[in-house]
């Protein structure tokens, strides 16, 4: 009985320690993305408009949830939030340029966090679309995931999952950046 | 029976990590591996070039973005008052080099020194003492060029728990804060200290 009590009391401070609601952090860019990027032919492009892909929930858009604690984009939409995080790896790599002819725009396809208690995974996923006037010239899905060791500690797990979430954003752009097809598309054709 | 071994499992994962948020009672050492470097040893350039850095935190090789937030600003002063560097800015210059700033927290296990940690401790978990590894990589491309220069530079933070005596070979701070902070110091310190002397940084100056 005493066992029961106290691990009730540990559990509520555990729970007391997680059960939150933040915001989410600003994207930091990567030394390995900016690398490449700086190390590539990419001409510097604009970045367009970000929404919810058709038929995602609303839900997927507004917040990110583990356990019970959850994080929602400064930019009201996790969209707009992947929208701003490609602008600041690309203006690292000095490869923003607001009035480049050639412009991004995307489409936000996943956005998973699943804070098991054993493994936890995390995916994040995105159609990116290169465009030059009314000219599409890239036009790809993209999705990353992590897996990873999850505490019974909700004050221990919840920090490591929204890491390996935030995570993943970099991921995602070191994807894109790798797809020869896209440096290539961002050339513009005069 | 299986399931008594399991709740006091449960219990002690749940208590421990309980003690160690609440009560502070571990206490956080920098290993002595690891110095601060004085000024002098620091080869300043005849003429130092601009140059735009990027700093980032990982732990176990994935981005922590957190820890980057927490010390960011520390490692661009660092790295502005070292006197390698004319300017250092967060942005690409045309004119300005390229110096990326990398801490890996890696963990530590028997075959610490193979991976080239050397300290006077034993790695992993020994008794109530934890040690955390970190891999410091930093780079630097001069502007206009694509080879860049590369050196690593290797650091501990021991972390004891309970009444335990302090560990050998290791400062003790006051707070995870200040370990971190003067780990960071260590790390991008030294690695700047490398790179001041190496031919190819020189030639480039």
């Amino acid at each position: 009985m005493r066992y029961i009590k106290n691990l009730l009391q540990a559990a509520a401070v555990a729970v007391l320690l997680s059960a939150c609601a933040g915001q989410m952090p600003p994207h930091s860019a990567s030394a390995g993305n900016v690398q490449q990027l700086r190390g590539s032919d990419m001409s510097p492009v604009s970045v367009g408009a970000f929404k919810l892909a058709a038929g995602k929930p609303e839900s997927m858009d507004t917040s990110i949830t583990s356990r019970a604690s959850s994080m929602t984009p400064p930019q009201g939409s996790i969209s707009a939030y992947l929208r701003d995080a490609l602008i600041a790896e690309l203006k690292a790599a000095g490869k923003f340029d607001a009035s480049a002819p050639v412009a991004i725009s995307g489409e936000l396809t996943e956005s998973e966090l699943n804070t098991n208690m054993g493994t936890a995974d995390g995916a994040l996923g995105a159609r990116f679309i290169v465009t030059e006037g009314d000219a599409a010239k890239y036009d790809q899905d993209h999705r990353v995931s992590a897996s990873w060791e999850s505490s019974f500690v909700g004050a221990i797990a919840i920090p490591k999952a929204y890491q390996e979430y935030f995570a993943l954003y970099q991921k995602l752009f070191a994807k894109l950046f790798a797809d020869p097809t896209f440096a290539k598309a961002t050339k513009p054709k005069h | 029976m299986a399931l008594r071994s399991l709740r006091r499992s449960v219990y002690a994962t749940v208590a421990l990590a309980s003690t160690l948020l609440l009560s502070g009672c571990a206490n956080f050492y920098v290993d002595t591996g690891l110095k601060d470097v004085p000024p002098q040893d620091i080869a300043k350039p005849a003429s130092p070039q601009d140059v735009q850095l990027i700093f980032e935190f990982r732990t176990k090789g994935v981005a922590n973005a957190g820890a980057t937030a927490l010390l960011k600003d520390q490692v661009t002063q660092l790295v502005s008052e070292s006197g390698v560097f004319a300017r250092v800015s967060g942005t690409p210059e045309q004119s300005a080099g390229f110096l990326s700033v990398v801490i890996d927290n890696v963990p530590l296990s028997d075959d610490a020194f193979s991976k080239g940690f050397v300290t006077g401790l034993t790695f992993g978990l020994a008794g109530n003492t934890v040690t955390d590894g970190y891999v410091g990589t930093i780079e630097y491309t001069p502007a206009g060029q694509k080879k860049s220069i590369k050196t690593t530079v290797r650091h501990a933070i021991h972390t004891t728990v309970g009444a335990q005596g302090a560990p050998a070979n290791a400062t003790p701070s006051a707070s995870l804060d200040e370990a971190a902070k003067t780990m960071t110091r260590h790390v991008v310190m030294n690695g700047l200290k490398t790179l001041s002397h190496d031919k190819s940084f020189i030639s480039g100056n």
